[in-house]
């Protein structure tokens, strides 16, 4: 028996991923951009 | 597919200004050998946290995840490889302060190994890390001139000498100092390029809904998190990359690099949940490519789950999402192989204020550079010559798995001593090596007499966990029974500066 995820919870896997990299991003960016500015 | 022209002039484009940053940047502030191999204090959140992302970013995330996800058990060996690659960053985030605080002017881990364990494990940490970290370095330009020859047609050579000798250039040039910086600068190019590749892919295969319906078309096992096969890979390959990351001398000096404590444990926490996520979305593509092209998984065909992510490059995305991707694969080798060639680098370096008799600051900034170099040329040739370099990443992932808990339990226990934990450590790897299935190791323990008749079934779920079980267990065993009260203050007397060392604490060392 195997019991695949449905596809809404792909999707939401999937663009959760770039959301979160992108939210690191974000952070990452802001963190820098204070740093260098001080 | 990328033209050979178009392929080799971004790589010479990318180098070349990334060498050009790196150059620029060290001018003027590398002025000591303190500076080249630790940048002592000199990183706050934002470069600490990039250059941990970036260290570990080298172009097998575009290999390996994706590999595990096609072929070894889909989303749950996925998550197992991302919780693997974050765990280590999360360790690091309690014990970076821990070793700062023990051996406030260290540089390296065998540094410590030495002065806490004495000469026998230290020769053993100083093995089992620069292995690590050398066939991380050829397996690293392996990938690189592989991925240029699927995606472009560059022929293998002239990616490996590009690559390592613009590398080369600015790290030999700006050590540490170098790297950090350009290991910033390619977080910031690096992290938008996978976001624009994974949403370019999946909208390039017609949306979420038509990539979900082809991957359960070719087996829903991919997409079930439930899958034993993939939990079980899961579970090794964890164990596998802690071992691995926790023996890895990168992170001893960007412990170091770091402004101070606060900043080492927001910037590890960070960067745990970046290599995570980031890992997770790369081994995303194996399973997808699963879906759309055959990699020979079930048997049929040439086997090609290890280059799944280019191969479905190849045949299904836009001219576009390719050039990212070379671009992406370029600035991943790049940001990782300055990082292994500076901490390879360092890790000899450290050890020369014993060898040789009081040398002064000039001479050891010289043989860092000297040592760069050869560590460079030396890393590029194997991964030329050696194609079987992948295999040997497994073992010293095993190496690691076995002396992590031996290694790092001295900076908590005063009562282990170095005989012991180096019993543990090599008692850990025995089990890992009887387990372990690749035919390389395998066929030399079969040889043994006696050995050979009684030789478990292979499993690498065994072998990694055994490895790291029975050296942990021997290790507490070691710490109970122990009668050595080492004194844990001693370890910042015998490692110092190296521009400020005296001649009477360059002696001290081990456990007396």
């Amino acid at each position: 028996m195997t019991a695949a995820m449905g596809p809404a919870a792909f999707a939401a896997l999937l663009w959760g991923s770039v959301a979160l990299v992108v939210a690191v991003l974000a952070y990452e960016a802001v963190v820098l951009v204070r740093e260098w500015g001080g | 597919m990328v033209t050979p022209t178009t392929g080799l002039a971004l790589a010479v484009c990318t180098l070349a200004a990334f060498t050009a940053i790196g150059v620029w940047y060290s001018r003027g502030r590398v002025g000591s050998v303190e500076d080249f191999i630790s940048a002592r204090g000199s990183a706050g959140q934002g470069a600490t946290t990039a250059t941990l992302v970036a260290s570990v970013m080298g172009v097998w995330i575009l290999l390996s995840p994706a590999e595990a996800g096609a072929a070894f058990g889909g989303v749950t060996a996925v998550a197992g490889y991302a919780a693997g690659e974050a765990l280590p960053m999360l360790v690091y985030a309690r014990l970076g302060p821990r070793i700062r605080d023990l051996i406030p002017e260290g540089h390296t881990l065998t540094e410590y190994a030495l002065a806490r364990y004495g000469r026998a494990m230290y020769a053993f940490v100083l093995g089992v890390s620069v292995l690590y970290m050398f066939v991380f370095l050829a397996a690293e330009l392996t990938g690189i001139s592989q991925a240029l020859a699927l995606t472009a047609g560059v022929p293998r050579w002239q990616t490996a000498a590009l690559v390592g000798g613009f590398v080369l250039v600015y790290t030999a040039y700006g050590g540490l100092r170098a790297s950090i910086f350009t290991d910033t600068v390619q977080t910031l190019v690096i992290l938008p390029l996978l976001v624009a590749s994974a949403a370019g892919a999946v909208l390039a295969l017609g949306g979420t809904g038509a990539v979900y319906e082809h991957v359960v078309a070719a087996d829903p096992n991919l997409l079930n998190p439930g899958f034993a096969e993939g939990l079980r890979f899961g579970l090794w390959v964890g164990v596998a990359v802690l071992g691995a990351e926790l023996v890895n001398q990168t992170w001893w000096q960007r412990i170091y690099a770091a402004r101070d404590a606060a900043t080492l444990r927001r910037s590890f926490t960070v960067a745990a949940v970046a290599n995570g996520v980031v890992v997770f979305l790369a081994g995303l593509f194996g399973v997808v490519a699963r879906g759309y092209v055959d990699l020979g998984v079930t048997g049929d065909g040439a086997y090609r789950a290890s280059v799944a992510f280019f191969v479905l490059l190849g045949e299904a995305f836009p001219e576009w999402v390719a050039v990212a991707v070379v671009l992406l694969a370029l600035l991943l080798v790049m940001s990782s192989a300055d990082t292994l060639v500076n901490a390879l680098a360092s890790v000899v370096t450290a050890d020369l204020p014993r060898l040789l008799d009081d040398p002064s600051d000039r001479t050891l900034t010289r043989a860092a550079r000297a040592f760069t170099v050869v560590v460079a040329v030396a890393a590029v040739y194997v991964s030329l010559r050696a194609q079987s370099v992948l295999r040997l990443f497994l073992f010293a992932d095993l190496l690691g798995a076995a002396v992590m808990v031996p290694l790092l339990a001295g900076l908590y226990s005063r009562r282990v001593s170095g005989p012991g934990v180096l019993v543990a450590g090599l008692a850990g790897l025995t089990v890992g090596v009887v387990h372990f299935p690749p035919e390389v190791v395998r066929g030399v323990v079969a040889a043994v007499p006696v050995v050979g008749a009684v030789l478990p079934a292979p499993s690498f779920l065994r072998a990694f966990l055994g490895a790291a079980g029975v050296s942990t267990a021997l290790t507490i065993l070691a710490a109970l029974l122990g009668r050595s009260t080492f004194d844990l203050d001693r370890l910042s007397r015998s490692v110092r500066r190296l521009d400020e060392r005296s001649s009477d604490s360059a002696g001290e060392e081990g456990e007396r």
